[in-house]
This record gives C-alpha cells, sequence and structure tokens, in this order.
C-alpha cells in the first residue's frame, strides 16, 4: 500500500480550474516531483494535500487514513510536512527559536504557561538546524537570513515533526547551484534512511531528473504525464507544453 | 401602525443613514489606501460642523439666499480637507514607518488638541446654525408634514455615493485609490508617488467629514462633543459594510438608520446599543463585513517583526531593583503620592495585559477596557449584591473577568485584523450598555459607590502593598508568560499564521487563551482599581479607557516585555502632572504624546533596546 | 536622534523634579497647621472646566465674584477664604484622586464642586469614607441626597424630584391627561421620567403616558423621534432634553407641528445655559424651569446682575447665580461653625438659614438638602432671544421628598 493516495482532486477559483482529477501515488521512501509551468496547479495541488486548500471533489489518503479537507494541523499530526514556495517562518524568532516551536507542537506543549522556553527542545533543535546546514546560523533571528536559508528553516520546521510525507514547494528556489545539490542529496539521503516520502515540485528540471524516482506533469490544473524520469524526458507531449516553454 | 406612518419612519430613517453615510465614508477611504484608523475623523466632523456654522453666518449676512449658504458648506468641506491633509503631511507621514497602530494613537492626540482648540477658538457654548434659505418648511408626504431639509438629505447620501463611484471609476486619481485598496503589491508596480497619493486620500477622506459636519448645520448646534458622538457610529458603518468599500458603507448606514427608525418604536431605551449589537451580528455572520474584502491589515502589522530580547540575569536584578525600590516607596511618599502609585500599578497591569494580545498574540483589541472594566464591576457587585467581603471580591475580578473574556474570545479569534479590533469594540460597547442600562443591578451610570477594602487593607499603605503583592504575581506572571512555550508558540502564531498551523499550532486556541489570560489579568487590575477609589460606574468600560491602555502600551513600545508597564505608569503620572496646569491640560497631553510618539517610534522602552543594540551595548534590559 | 532623546529626557527629568518639589512643598506647608487670625482658610474646588466649559465656567466665575467681595469685606473672623480649584476631568477616577489631592496635599478645610452626577456620587462616597465635609455645587441626581446620601454631602441646588414637582404644579391645571415623554437614555433622564410620572400620577386626574423616547445622550434620532411621539397623538409631551439634542428636537418637532395644540413640560430648558443657543428658536410656549435673570428686580438680585456684567462683561448663566450663592453659604457656614473642624462645619450646615440673592434659603438636616427653588415659567421669544414670562419662582421647602421618603431611602 501507498503511503500516500490522492484520488480524484479538483479545485476551482470562481470558474477557474486550477485542478482537475488529480491522482497519484507517492511511497514510503519515494521521491515524486511534481512538475509544470507556472499557474499549472502544483501550489494548488500541494495546498490540498497539506491541509490549507479544502478540495471540491477527490480524497487524500495518508497512511490509509482520509485527510481531506481535515485542515493544516491534522494533516501535519497525521505525518506531513510541508515547506511553502513563498518562505513562510516566523520572522522574529531564531532559527532555533524557529524550529522549538515545532517541537513544542510535536510534544503538545503549546499551552505550556510555566516552563522556561528557551531550553526546551534546544538540543534537538540545534541538531536539526546542523542537519540542513545552519549550524552556525542557530541563534540568528530567520528575518535576517538569506532567502536560501529560509528554505533550509522551513525544511528543518518540516522535519521537526518527524514527518512520513514531506512536501516540499519549491525546496531550492534561490539558492546557489551548489547549495541545491546538497539540499536535494539531503533530502533524498533522509527519504531512503527514514523511509520518508517526499512530494517535491520544482524548477530546476537537473535536480528533477537527478533526484526523483517519478514524475508528475501537471498542466492546466491536470496529469498530462506520468513516469520514471527517464520515461518523461522522452515524452513529446511534455517537452511541447513544459519542456519546450521553459528549457 | 398606519401606512403613512411607515412611510414617514422610513424615510426618517433614510435621512439619519445618509447623514451616516457621508460622515463614514470618508474614513473607509482613508483605511482602504492609508490603512490608518483615523481615530481624529469625528474630530474633522467637528470642525466641519464649526467651519460650516461659522461661514454660514457671515456668507449669509453678506447676502442672504441659497448660494451663499451651500458656498459656505463646501468652502467648510474644503477647508477640513486642507487641514486634515497638513495632519497627514506634519504627522502621520513622519511615523509610517513606526510599528502598528502608531497612527492611531496620532490621531488620538488630535482628537485632544482638536477638542480644545474648537473651545479656544469658538467658545464653550453650542453654536446654533442658520437653516438652508428655500428648505426651511416642510413638505407634505401622505398627510404627514415632512422637513424640506431631511429630504434633500435623504437625496444627499445617494448623490455622495454616486459622485465618489464617478470619482474612483472614471478617473487616474481613482483608480489609483481603488489599486491600493485591493492590491497595494500593484500600487508599488505602478511607480505612484505614494505620499501624494496619501495626503490626496486624506484630503478627500477629510473633507469629506468636513461635509457632513457642515450638512449637519441645519439640524443641529456644533457643540463640542460632536466629535466622540459621531465616531463610534462612522466606525461602526464603515466595518459593517467592510472596511475599504464605499458602497458597503451606504448600506450598513441604510440598514442602520432603518433599524434605529423603526427599532425605538419597539425599544424606546435600545438607543444606546443598536449600532454596536448590528455590528456584532454583522461580523460573526459575516467576518469581513457586507462587501469587504478578507483581512485588509492594519498599517504595517507585518513590519517591524523585531526579536524580543532574551530575559538574562540582568533583566531579573533589573525588575528586582523595581521591585524593592516599590516596597520600600512608603517610607518616603506620603499618601497621595501612594494613591499615584497604586494606580500607576494598577494600569501597568492593564497595559501589560493588553500588550499579551497586542505586541504578542499580535490580535489588535480596541476594546479591552470591557476585561478591565468588567473585573471591576464583578468586584463592586460581589460586595454589594453578595455581602462579599474584599479577598473574596478580588478574587471575582479575574475569574468574572477571564470568564467573559473566554465567552467573547472564542467568537472574537474567528476573525482577524481590523475586524477582530472591530469587534473587540462592539464587545466592550455592549458589556458598557448593559452596566449602563441595567440599573437595578449595577446602579447605571451613576454607578456602585462605597466599595472600600476590609479593614486590614483599608489603611493606605496596606492596601499599596496588597496591590504591589497583587499586581507583581500578574506581572510577574505575565512577563514569564511571554517566555513559556505558550508565550512562544503565540509568537510564532503572531509571525506567520500559515507556518504555525502547518505546524500543528492552533492559531485560534493559542489567541483564544491569550484572551482569557489577558482578561483575566486585566480583570484583576480592575478589582485593586475599584477598591482604590471605592466606586465604579460604567465610564470605566467605555472606549477612552481602551484607548488609554492602547496608548500605554504603544507608548513604552509592544514590542517588548517591559514597555507596557513604562508606558502606563509615564502616562498617568503625565496626566496627573498636567491637569492642575491648565483648563487646556487635553491639548498638553495630546502634544506630549505627539512628542513621544515622534521622538519613539518604537515606544519609550522599544528605542531605547533599539538604540542600546545598534550601538552594541546589547545587554541592557529588557 | 541623539539630540532628540537629550531632549525628551530633560523633559522627563524636569518633570518628575517639578513633581518632587511639589510634594516638597506641600509636606512643608502641612506642617504649619496652628492657623493665625490671618491665614486664609483653604477649601477645594473641582469640577469640570475642559469637558463642559460651558456650565463650569459661568460657575467659577460666580463664586470667584463672592469670594472677592467677602474677603473684601474681611473675610471670616478676619481670615481670607483661599479657593483651590481643580478640573475634575469629568470622570469618577480622576475626580476621586484629584479629591484626595486637595485634601491630603493642599490641606483643605473642605471640598465643593461637581457637575456629573456619577462623579458627585464618587466625590460624595469619598467624603463619607475621609470623613471630609463635601458640598456639591451641580450635580441634580436624587440619589446625592436619597439612596446614596451621607452625612458628610451636602447640596444647595433643587434636585430632580423638587425640580420635576415645580413643573408638575405649573401644567397640572392644563388639562392634559395624554402625555408623551422624551429624556435622554441616562440616570438624569431616566430618573426625572420616573419622577414625572409619578408626580404627574398623583396631581392629574386620569394622567397616562402614551408613549416615551429615550434618545442616547447626545445622538438622537431627531427625525425618528418625533414621528414616533406624534404617532401617539399625546396631548402633552413632558421633555428632558438638552443642549445639542433639545436643538434638534425643536427645530425638527416645529417643522413637523410636533408642539401645535399641545402643552409641552420642558425641564432646565428656560436656563440662560440652554435657552441662549436657541437664539431665536426658543420654543414659545413651553412651560420650563429656568431663571429669568434679567427680569428680577429685587435689590439684592440687581445687585449681584451687575457686579457680575461689570466684571465679567457676560451676562450670569444659572451656574453663576448657583456659584454666587454657594460661597456665601460658604462663608455663613462658616462664620456659624466658627473653625474649619469638620463636625462643626456639618452641625453649623444641618439647619443653616441663608439669605442669598434670590431668597432665603434653609438646608434641611434630614437629607442636606437645600430648600432652594427655581423660577418655572413660559417661554417666549423677544428681540431675537428667549425669555421667560409669568414666572414664579417656586421655593424648594413644599417640593422637596418627604422626610418618611427620606427616612426611608437613605441608609445612614
Amino acid at each position: 500500500m501507498s503511503l500516500l493516495a490522492v484520488n480524484g482532486l479538483s479545485k476551482s477559483f470562481g470558474g477557474v480550474k486550477a485542478a482537475r482529477d488529480v491522482t497519484f501515488d507517492v511511497a514510503a521512501g519515494q521521491l515524486v516531483a511534481m512538475i509544470g509551468p507556472n499557474g499549472a496547479g502544483k501550489s494548488t495541488t500541494f495546498s490540498m494535500v497539506g491541509g490549507q486548500l479544502k478540495p471540491d471533489s477527490g480524497e487524500v489518503i495518508l497512511d490509509g487514513r482520509r485527510i481531506t479537507g481535515a485542515g493544516p494541523r491534522r494533516a501535519w499530526r497525521a505525518g506531513i510536512g510541508r515547506t511553502f514556495q513563498v518562505t513562510a517562518t516566523f520572522a522574529s524568532l531564531t532559527v532555533a527559536g524557529n524550529i522549538q516551536s515545532a517541537l513544542m507542537s510535536a510534544h503538545r506543549r503549546l499551552l505550556d504557561p510555566l516552563t522556561w522556553a528557551g531550553p526546551l527542545y534546544r538540543d534537538e533543535a540545534v541538531a536539526l538546524a546542523a542537519r540542513v546546514g545552519l549550524a552556525d546560523e542557530v541563534d540568528r533571528p530567520v528575518g535576517e537570513l538569506a532567502y536560501g536559508d529560509l528554505k533550509r528553516v522551513e525544511l528543518a520546521l518540516a522535519l521537526a515533526g518527524t514527518p512520513r510525507l514531506l512536501l516540499m514547494d519549491e525546496p531550492t528556489a534561490g539558492m546557489a547551484a551548489h547549495e541545491r545539490v546538497e539540499l536535494m542529496a539531503l533530502v533524498a539521503d533522509i527519504a531512503r534512511s527514514e523511509n520518508v516520502g517526499v512530494l517535491f515540485t520544482e524548477h530546476d528540471m537537473e535536480s528533477v531528473f537527478a533526484h526523483a524516482d517519478h514524475v508528475l506533469v501537471l498542466h492546466q490544473g491536470a496529469i498530462i504525464a506520468r513516469g520514471t524520469p527517464g520515461e518523461i524526458r522522452a515524452d513529446a507531449r511534455v517537452r511541447a507544453v513544459y519542456l519546450g516553454t521553459a528549457a | 401602525m398606519d401606512l403613512s406612518f411607515l412611510l414617514i419612519q422610513t424615510l426618517n430613517g433614510l435621512a439619519s443613514a445618509s447623514a451616516l453615510f457621508i460622515a463614514a465614508c470618508g474614513l473607509t477611504i482613508i483605511f482602504g489606501v492609508t490603512r490608518i484608523v483615523n481615530f481624529a475623523h469625528g474630530a474633522f466632523y467637528m470642525i466641519g460642523a464649526y467651519l460650516g456654522v461659522t461661514l454660514a453666518v457671515r456668507f449669509l449676512d453678506f447676502s442672504y439666499g441659497a448660494p451663499s449658504f451651500w458656498a459656505a458648506i463646501v468652502l467648510a468641506a474644503v477647508l477640513t480637507g486642507l487641514l486634515g491633509a497638513a495632519m497627514e503631511m506634519l504627522l502621520l507621514r513622519r511615523i509610517y514607518r513606526a510599528p502598528e497602530l502608531f497612527q492611531l494613537l496620532a490621531t488620538f492626540a488630535v482628537v485632544l488638541i482638536v477638542e480644545d482648540a474648537v473651545i479656544w477658538l469658538f467658545g464653550a457654548q453650542d453654536i446654533l446654525g442658520p437653516r438652508a434659505p428655500g428648505l426651511k418648511g416642510a413638505v407634505m408626504i401622505a398627510g404627514e408634514r415632512f422637513p424640506a431639509y431631511e429630504l434633500l438629505l435623504v437625496a444627499a447620501g445617494p448623490a455622495v455615493l454616486a459622485a465618489i463611484w464617478l470619482l474612483l471609476n472614471r478617473t487616474r486619481f481613482g483608480i489609483l485609490v481603488r489599486a491600493a485598496t485591493h492590491d497595494r503589491q500593484m500600487l508599488a508596480a505602478l511607480g505612484v508617488n505614494q505620499a501624494v497619493l496619501f495626503t490626496a486620500t486624506v484630503f478627500l477622506g477629510c473633507a469629506l467629514a468636513g461635509l457632513a459636519g457642515a450638512l449637519q448645520v441645519p439640524k443641529q448646534p456644533a457643540t463640542p462633543h460632536m466629535d466622540v458622538n459621531i465616531i463610534a457610529e462612522a466606525f461602526v458603518v464603515t466595518v459593517i459594510g467592510g472596511m475599504g468599500s464605499v458602497t458597503g458603507a451606504f448600506l450598513a448606514a441604510v440598514l442602520i438608520g432603518l433599524l434605529q427608525a423603526f427599532g425605538i418604536l419597539v425599544f424606546p431605551k435600545i438607543t444606546l446599543v443598536l449600532v454596536f449589537l448590528v455590528m456584532a451580528v454583522v461580523l460573526v455572520v459575516r467576518p469581513w463585513g457586507l462587501l469587504g474584502t478578507p483581512e485588509p491589515e492594519i498599517r504595517g502589522e507585518a513590519a517591524l517583526l523585531v526579536p524580543l530580547r532574551r530575559w538574562d540575569r540582568k533583566a531579573t536584578i533589573g525588575v528586582a531593583v523595581v521591585f524593592t525600590l516599590l516596597a520600600l516607596y512608603p517610607l518616603v511618599a506620603d499618601a497621595f503620592a501612594l494613591k499615584l502609585a497604586i494606580e500607576a500599578m494598577v494600569f501597568a497591569l492593564f497595559a501589560l495585559s493588553l500588550n499579551l494580545l497586542l505586541g504578542h498574540g499580535g490580535v489588535i483589541s480596541f476594546g479591552h477596557a470591557a476585561w478591565f472594566g468588567l473585573g471591576a464591576y464583578a468586584s463592586a457587585l460581589a460586595v454589594r449584591h453578595l455581602g462579599a467581603p474584599m479577598e473574596l471580591a478580588l478574587l471575582a475580578a479575574p475569574l468574572g473577568a477571564g470568564l467573559c473574556a473566554l465567552a467573547a474570545g472564542w467568537f472574537i479569534v474567528r476573525l482577524s485584523g481590523v475586524y477582530l479590533a472591530m469587534l473587540t469594540l462592539a464587545v466592550a460597547q455592549l458589556a458598557y450598555a448593559v452596566t449602563f442600562q441595567w440599573v437595578e443591578v449595577t446602579g447605571g451610570d451613576n454607578g456602585l459607590i462605597g466599595i472600600w477594602p476590609s479593614q486590614w487593607a483599608s489603611d493606605r499603605i496596606a492596601y499599596y502593598y496588597l496591590t504591589l503583592a497583587l499586581t507583581g504575581i500578574a506581572v510577574a506572571f505575565l512577563i514569564r508568560l511571554v517566555f513559556t512555550p505558550f508565550g512562544h508558540t503565540l509568537r510564532a502564531a503572531r509571525d506567520s499564521a500559515l507556518r504555525a498551523e502547518a505546524i500543528g499550532i492552533d492559531v485560534r486556541r493559542q489567541r483564544l487563551a491569550a484572551f482569557a489570560i489577558a482578561g483575566s489579568a486585566a480583570g484583576l487590575a480592575g478589582g485593586l482599581y475599584v477598591f482604590s477609589k471605592g466606586n465604579i460606574d460604567p465610564s470605566v468600560l467605555s472606549i477612552p479607557t481602551s484607548v488609554d491602555a492602547l496608548a500605554m502600551a504603544l507608548l513604552g513600545g509592544i514590542r517588548t516585555v517591559t514597555g507596557p508597564v513604562v508606558g502606563a505608569a509615564g502616562l498617568h503620572l503625565l496626566k496627573d502632572f498636567v491637569m492642575p496646569l491648565t483648563d487646556y491640560w487635553r491639548t498638553l497631553l495630546g502634544l506630549t504624546i505627539i512628542a513621544l510618539v515622534l521622538l519613539f517610534p518604537g515606544g519609550i522602552v522599544g528605542t531605547l533596546v533599539d538604540f542600546l543594540r545598534r550601538r552594541g551595548a546589547g545587554e541592557g534590559a529588557p | 536622534m541623539t539630540n532628540n532623546r537629550v531632549t525628551a529626557s530633560s523633559i522627563t527629568r524636569r518633570t518628575f523634579a517639578a513633581l518632587a518639589a511639589g510634594v516638597g512643598l506641600v509636606a512643608g506647608l502641612g506642617l504649619g497647621q496652628p492657623a493665625h487670625a490671618a491665614d486664609p482658610i483653604r477649601i477645594g474646588e473641582l469640577n469640570s472646566y475642559s469637558r463642559f466649559a460651558a456650565f463650569t465656567v459661568p460657575y467659577r466665575q460666580g463664586f470667584e465674584l463672592a469670594l472677592e467681595e467677602i474677603n473684601a469685606a474681611g473675610g471670616v473672623d478676619g481670615r481670607p477664604l483661599e479657593v483651590i480649584s481643580r478640573d475634575d476631568g469629568a470622570t469618577t477616577g480622576d475626580a476621586v484622586r484629584v479629591a484626595e489631592e486637595l485634601v491630603s496635599r493642599d490641606k483643605v478645610a473642605f471640598i465643593f464642586g461637581t457637575f456629573l452626577s456619577n462623579v458627585g456620587l464618587a466625590v460624595a462616597d469619598f467624603a463619607n469614607q475621609n470623613k471630609t465635609l463635601f458640598i456639591a455645587a451641580e450635580p441634580l441626581t436624587d440619589a446625592l441626597t436619597m439612596a446614596k446620601g451621607n452625612r458628610y454631602t451636602f447640596r444647595l441646588r433643587a434636585n430632580t424630584w423638587m425640580q420635576v414637582g415645580m413643573l408638575v404644579d405649573a401644567v397640572k391645571e392644563s388639562g392634559a391627561k395624554r402625555w408623551a415623554i422624551v429624556a435622554p437614555n441616562y440616570e438624569y433622564g431616566q430618573s426625572s421620567a420616573e419622577n414625572f410620572k409619578q408626580l404627574a400620577a398623583a396631581a392629574i386626574p386620569g394622567f397616562e403616558v402614551v408613549a416615551e423616547q429615550y434618545p442616547a445622550l447626545g445622538k438622537i434620532d431627531a427625525g425618528a423621534t418625533v414621528s414616533a411621539l406624534e404617532q401617539a397623538r399625546p396631548d402633552a409631551i413632558f421633555n428632558v432634553l438638552f443642549g445639542g439634542d433639545l436643538a434638534q428636537f425643536v427645530r425638527e418637532g416645529n417643522t413637523r407641528g410636533l408642539f401645535e395644540g399641545r402643552t409641552v413640560a420642558s425641564l432646565l430648558t428656560g436656563e440662560p445655559e440652554w435657552m441662549l443657543p436657541l437664539k431665536d428658536e426658543a420654543p414659545e410656549g413651553w412651560i420650563v424651569t429656568g431663571y429669568p435673570w434679567e427680569q428680577i428686580e429685587d435689590a439684592p438680585h440687581k445687585a449681584f446682575v451687575d457686579a457680575y456684567q461689570a466684571k465679567y462683561s457676560d451676562t450670569p448663566r444659572l451656574g453663576s447665580l448657583l456659584g454666587y450663592q454657594l460661597m456665601y453659604m460658604i462663608r455663613d457656614m462658616l462664620a456659624k461653625a466658627g473653625s474649619t473642624d469638620t463636625e462643626a462645619m456639618i452641625a453649623a450646615l444641618e439647619g443653616l438659614q441663608i439669605d442669598t440673592v434670590a431668597g432665603p434659603v434653609a438646608m434641611r438636616a434630614a437629607d442636606n438638602q437645600a430648600t432652594m427653588g427655581a423660577w418655572v415659567g413660559k417661554l417666549t421669544v423677544h428681540e431675537g432671544k428667549g425669555r421667560m414670562v409669568d414666572w414664579k419662582y417656586y421655593d424648594g421647602g413644599p417640593f422637596m421628598h418627604t422626610e418618611d421618603a427620606v427616612k426611608a431611602a437613605r441608609q445612614d
């Protein structure tokens, strides 16, 4: 049985069909890339899986449990860690503070009005920061970080809940080339070693073809092709609607 | 109720709706473009009325007739607009980069100054203006006499609506205004000179306020209190309609005008609460008003999310020193100085409790007086009706206020931004109305008297120590709370609700808990306050009390832990200092607030901390 | 930026320096208790000068005029009177704090003043707690001398009950039975309406109330209110509105003919404070309580009016008269008491007989309410201004609460 099963998801915004009958699976330990031009419906699909958007129809099943439209908190508790295309972090908190927030949530300490927050889960947070390459930035407010580093914070936040599925919307946007390679290698390593499923979107085709086990191509809200990187590279239709224009 | 009466009453309702709409639409336009909550809008309405009266009398003396009269009205509106533009250029523009709500505070200071200036310039006595030439009489409608001028007002509302529609849809200025209201990024992309656009918008909005005031000349005298009487209603109309929506404001005004005209037939005493009741219901059902768009943020809310200084040993020592000094204060202070200190401590707790919401929760509350007042009333009622001793009554204060805050908060946290703020205002006004009108229980507006401390605490020094102990514990708890997982994740939710939800933080639940805690703390402050002055009346729940709390927190610095305490003590002592100086002490207070706002754009403590940080001396107390 | 900060902090420092100096000064003065014959008698006064200047400033001018006269005549037992006057902020919190400052810092012998009823009650309660004498100036609420009265609190001005009683007496023969009531939606308006219902029901056979309207203070929706009253087709109207609300009500009512052929009884409308702003639109034919100062021919009153006009180049308001009478009452009290001991002053006030410029007034011991009356008459417009005609001065005595009612209501 697959880790994530997405069946027939559709969503319209005022008559514009942003996603239509999107169906796919992600297995544990598998990296699935979703590609397509801007406005193809990638972020919409991500938000429906991550719980930020409620689909008009269709269902999202994680590990056999239906989480369709249950909201982002339920999705997170069910094991989905998410990064956003436009980074969403806690600007006034430090890198460690950001990650600690997620750890406090994971340990259900959100309403704890007595413990000092500073040292709480700090070691774990520092370890996670180091893991995503932010060892030197632990005590800097994230408001001061470069965009690429914000993406790393996002990844650390997603990982803090020990997710079963990572949902990563353009995880390497704004990074230098060598950083991208590093980060994607890290993600791939996490997926393999911890048996985490990864669904990601990416504009950088090199990353996609280098790391994805499986590729989904979205066009005008619908999946028009799917397969291994090799198959996608060879698909004429994909080349026409996407690679031809983007590359 | 016959048909002709229905018709007449409908026309009555529409006439007041027009007046209300014209008064409110400027507010909504200014908010839409600049995101400024212009508290001084009522002051400009009042200026319009005084200018209208003065000019109309002069012009009619010169040449009696309709042209003179209407020229006076138009000129009054234009002059008012120019004064508004001056306010924008001289004051507001300087603080656009300051943290959220500083403009609100600045406009509040303008209100204080204008109220005094009007008395100084025009005298304290009401000035009844001339009636409009040619429109003095009545027209027969369905067998009843209906004033011609009211009929004109019925038409004036839609006429102003149409004019604004044309302005917004047929001119370049209008396109920019709409762009600014709906999509600020687009505005930046268009390469617009924002300063000019803002000035022009504030001019337009204030000119409309002035027009509304001047149009009242044939109806009511210009009085030095007309600003407070219109401002709350204008806000309500703006919010019900949807902030930034002119058409929405019109619909809201019609709704309120008609409900008022017919409501008083069934419930003659509903006049006090009706508008706020309508607003509360509309906001619960439609969180963004009738025609509003989701979540227009109050100006600059997302800006300047500065990190909180870490709590260190020096901070603890600082607090301990202050506490020790306060504990020693009775050795050198006389009874009155102790009274001032007691009040300062009470307000410090009040302001600090607000800041849990404002600074740390990112939840703007315009109605924090509700919890302070309900705590005070909980204590007073426990004494009056249950014969409770002070100790129990003081327990009732945080409990009662906290429970009320929890119940109201359940509705409030469903909203966000300025709508949330306005719902807090509505809740506070409803609480105010209940204490005002439930005479048998609350004593009505005369309030309850004889609420004095128990024997052991009736001595001033004993009560001082009691206050010091209780506010000390509460303040310590609130400061401590900021550094707990609850406080930490509350701030996280403030910084990014999207991210917070994505890592399992229930933003509404965090805010609701913050509401309950802040409400309890404010309630305790209220309970201590009532025993310090022996009486309680509804004014403690009124808008000025909420504004005081905002001013204290903002002046101290809402992005700091201890700023509100400093702001509260400072403002209270300042007020006591300026009041005996002159009858125009409100002007002094307003000027001081403006000076502080300009000098300390991050609040007193906030700016200080910033300064130390930039000097690299970074280890000072937070 | 640095410069600005220096300025600000030095302002703050100066503020505190001034405060500290004030503390030291007052503490120093407070020690010099034993009174020399020429030491002034210090009296504390507080009122809403900033918020309600139109009413409180004439009152202040009134008592200052009297103060000048009294001191020119040698004060009391050779000691001049000194009044320390402060703004009460028009809120109970500020007023109680100011009252305390007057008593504990300025060491005044007693306090007087206040305008709003809730503020008056709060200060009265403070006086009770603090065992300080308080003489209320302008609050009208019955509660001040009834349910919430205390032995330290006195009032000169006729309260709501008395004024409504006089008005009812003036209109009971009009034949009107079906009454409509319009009053502002707060304690003064509501209790006036209740008093009227009670007193009119007793005085007018067949009295009934056919409509009631309670617009929010300062926010009347005059058109709708007038229509709602008209709809009930009353014989007569009892009005408690004042200020801007009244002006709107009068304009709307006149244009729509609400007052035609109807008796209108109205509280306070004849007082210059409220009548002057109405100019030539003062509602003709209304029966009102007020103050026809320009027509009162008694010599002492004329002397007061002349002195007032000479000093301030302004016509007196009712507040002016009140302040003037109040200061003379204070003089008489101090003379009778022979000291500034609170108990002695209270004993002096109870039953005190005063000859005011408006006639003799007695302070009733049962409720600490004076018998000061009011003028009731009919409004007309004369030379572009409102004017009372057919007026008569009602002595307050017969209209006071009965002593039984006082005993039942008061808790002290």
